[in-house]
């Protein structure tokens, strides 16, 4: 059981880490374009809101461990160290690629904020070009989420 | 689809000119290009002047505005009000600018005052004028501070001395103090001075202290009082602000006009520029009413000229050109992705989404912003999106039997928090049909281009070959279709071996050629895989909603609890319904962009933008019947 709660907490902390980062370093370049051009705010917002996405996704893995294991709404089960081990395992794709890829996709974010506000209207390119980040947090999550979900409880 | 173009060549007397020019833009017809001669600088720095003047004095009057703008707030302004100008809206202008200087320097003079009181306050109990503070002819006079911690040592020195002293407040760390000594200890004095760090203190005004004091506060209250009233006077001009745009929008509009290229010779005007083919009568219209004769030329665009981009398509699709012309305009001479891209967008949206409930306050929500609002530009095309696409919403969250999150009916297709490996693979078959509808638009293009080559030999095999795997993907589940599956499989692999080499030279290479353009399938592939996000993001959507709902259903239990509930059913909700729209608006467009774009979209082209009416503040302008 221990081992399981580990792993959900993980995957909340640490995607989460990475995505209050992320949104951090996107919202400071945004903060300094937005100083001059107040115009932009939107669409800043948007790039900015992008690697915040990775928090919720590690949240969604931890609280359908809580689920599966009756934490929440139910009964606890008495989970074997084996099957400990394996939602600490499923909840790794997500809490590690959460992480990093939120941290990464920020600094995609910046340059495509420092795009914007040279050219607001590029800021779709930027947009895309941020999002192909996230492609590999999405694929993380999948995994996870399947894992868990398969898991016999 | 896109607009054929046509090149309009306008001739007219020079002295009608400003009419013409003004009646052009007015209608918003025509795209003037600019001639390959030298073209005049103009000076638009009048209009730039005054724009950026209504701008600086608009968010400075912001802060004196009592009540905000409501959301809905909109401007409209009639014919003569836009086109007449008046010069009350200037004088409106230099009024409020004057206002804002003199409450700057008012506010500037307080600050110093602060200041000054500041330096006198120690001092307020000196029952004498500060003028008269003189040495005599028997004893220096000393007036200034001492460090509060030296304070008692210097006293004692003082006394040695036989100096007689007052102690007076303290600013921060100094006690302010006057001292007197016998003229003939000067000398020692002043070593004590230097000692101890004595600072002498001038007064720069004459009186009595509580006098000087008073003075200055008085002279604040007048000013706060002057600061007060000429704030009184802006929170009244903010009903005025109307004004203030209508100026701004005008100056633009009037740049715009300024800057519109043209050529003169002695006696005429020569306009040269775009006009979409289907409004080529309602240019000569135009033309008839604003000037008494012209000469108009229309020419279809020639090889090599590179007419812009209009896209004219029915009110379901228009929306999703701006997701398109996000990315970049198409180019004049393809095929219009957006009516391909529009159905599809639509229908990925929603699987994102999935959910009646959420559906529904997309479409109430949409509905109302668009009614009520009327926004412009970019925000218009993006809520006629979102209102589009709750019924997609809606019939995915009734196929997935989710109603804000509960299961109030049982699904109708499968839930994918249960079944997710079966909403991961119909993803896959949602994407697998979207790139093949991506190869379809290339084998129309190709057609279209008279490559007849191209379409049946390149694009034709992989549409079957995409269909081949889907179908014999079904068939591992059907009998008898996996037969059908793997012909066409068969079938298309080999005509792309046999003939993707065709274009290359030489015998082998025209075999390897073939195999490598096979190779094109690893990419096809990869880009179906892309396609989980689709259940990704429709699950993350369903498991937020449903711990929202978990977490009200935890606090239930008293009045209070219930109270409480209904707050984090709205908040989590609320929540979930943005984060889901963006993440499906910016998801969705990165699978039209890169998935099916990829396949067969050229781009590279710039939007048709003709001569018209600036409007940034304004929304609307009433036009009286005269409007063509």
């Amino acid at each position: 059981m221990t081992l399981a709660i580990i792993g959900a907490a993980l995957a909340a902390v640490l995607s989460g880490i990475g995505s209050a980062y992320g949104v951090l370093i996107g919202g400071r370049a945004a903060a300094g374009v937005v100083s001059e051009k107040p115009d932009l705010f939107g669409r800043l917002l948007v790039l900015q809101a992008l690697p915040g996405t990775q928090g919720i996704y590690g949240f969604i893995v931890a609280i359908m461990v809580l689920v599966q294991v009756g934490i929440l709404g139910g009964t606890p089960v008495a989970l074997t160290e084996a099957q400990g081990w394996l939602f600490f395992a499923a909840c790794m794709p997500i809490a590690i690629v959460g992480l990093l890829s939120a941290i990464f996709q920020a600094k995609m974010s910046v340059a495509a904020i420092h795009m914007t506000a040279k050219q607001p209207d590029a800021s779709g390119k930027g947009m895309t070009m941020t999002v192909l980040v996230e492609t590999y947090a999405i694929l993380a999550l999948l995994v996870s989420i399947l894992m868990v979900i398969g898991i016999p409880v | 689809m896109i607009v054929s173009m046509k090149k309009a060549k306008i001739v007219a007397l020079k002295e009608e000119k400003e009419k013409l020019l003004l009646e052009l833009q007015k209608s918003g017809l025509v795209m003037l290009i600019p001639t390959e001669e030298e073209t005049i600088l103009i000076d638009v720095s009048e209009n730039d002047d005054v724009i950026e003047r209504t701008e600086k004095s608009l968010s400075f009057l912001k802060k004196y505005q009592e009540k905000k703008d409501s959301f809905l707030a909109r401007t409209e302004v009639s014919y003569d009000e836009f086109f007449n100008y008046d010069q009350k809206k200037m004088d409106l202008l230099l009024e409020l600018e004057n206002l804002e200087k003199e409450i700057a320097l008012k506010e500037e003079e307080n600050k110093a005052l602060l200041e000054e009181i500041k330096l006198y306050e120690p001092w307020l109990k000196l029952e004498a004028k500060v003028e008269d503070l003189k040495s005599s002819r028997y004893t220096d006079l000393f007036v200034g501070y001492i460090g509060s911690k030296d304070e008692e040592k210097f006293l004692e020195s003082l006394d040695a001395l036989g100096s007689d002293y007052k102690l007076y407040g303290l600013d921060k760390e100094k006690r302010a103090i006057i001292y007197a000594s016998y003229y003939l200890d000067k000398e020692e004095v002043d070593l004590l001075n230097k000692e101890f760090q004595f600072s002498e203190h001038k007064f720069e005004d004459n009186g009595f202290v509580r006098d000087i004091v008073k003075n200055k506060e008085k002279q604040i209250i007048t000013n706060n009082l002057f600061i007060d009233e000429a704030s009184k006077k802006l929170a009244k001009l903010t009903e005025d602000k109307e004004k203030l745009y209508v100026l701004s929008d005008q100056a633009a509009t009037d740049k715009e006009l300024k800057l519109a290229p043209r050529q003169y010779t002695l006696e005429t005007v020569y306009l040269e520029g775009w006009v979409r083919s289907d409004k080529e009568d309602d240019l000569k219209k135009v033309l008839e009413t604003s000037v008494s004769c012209y000469d108009l030329v229309l020419l279809d665009p020639e090889e090599g000229e590179n007419p812009p981009t209009c896209n004219k398509n029915n009110k379901f699709v228009s929306p999703f050109q701006s997701v398109t012309n996000m990315y970049e305009v198409p180019n004049y001479k393809e095929v219009d992705p957006n009516p391909m891209m529009s159905i599809w967008f639509w229908f990925i949206f929603g699987m994102m989404m999935g959910d009646v409930g959420y559906g529904v306050v997309m479409l109430i929500g949409g509905i109302l912003f668009l009614k009520l609002k009327k926004p412009k530009g970019m925000l218009k095309q993006i809520g006629k999106i979102i209102t589009y696409s709750s019924i997609p919403t809606i019939l995915f969250g009734v196929l997935y039997g989710s109603y804000f999150g509960f299961g109030w009916f049982e699904p109708v297709f499968v839930n994918p928090v249960k079944e997710p490996l079966t909403v991961l693979i119909f993803s896959f078959g949602v994407g697998l049909l979207h790139i093949v509808s991506g190869l379809v638009v290339k084998m129309y293009a190709s057609f279209k281009a008279k490559d007849y080559w191209q379409a049946i030999l390149d694009d034709f095999p992989w549409i079957v070959l995409l269909l081949g795997l889907g179908v014999f993907a079904i068939g591992l589940k059907i009998e008898g279709l996996s037969k059908i599956g793997l012909i066409m499989i068969a079938a298309s692999a080999s005509v792309i071996t046999i003939f993707g080499g065709r274009r290359k030279k030489g015998f082998i290479r025209k075999i390897t050629g073939g195999v490598t353009s096979l190779y094109g399938l690893v990419n096809h592939m990869s880009d179906v895989l892309s396609y989980s996000r689709l259940l990704a993001l429709g699950l993350s959507t369903a498991i937020i909603a449903e711990v929202m709902n978990r977490l009200a259903g935890m606090v239930q239990g008293s009045i209070i609890g219930i109270i409480m509930s209904v707050f984090i059913y709205i908040i989590g909700h609320i929540f979930n319904i943005g984060m889901g729209l963006l993440s499906a608006y910016v998801h969705d467009s990165r699978l039209q962009y890169i998935e099916f774009f990829g396949k067969f979209y050229e781009g590279g082209g710039y939007e048709f933008r003709p001569l018209s009416v600036q409007l940034k503040h304004v929304d609307a302008i009433k036009y009286k019947e005269e409007k063509i």
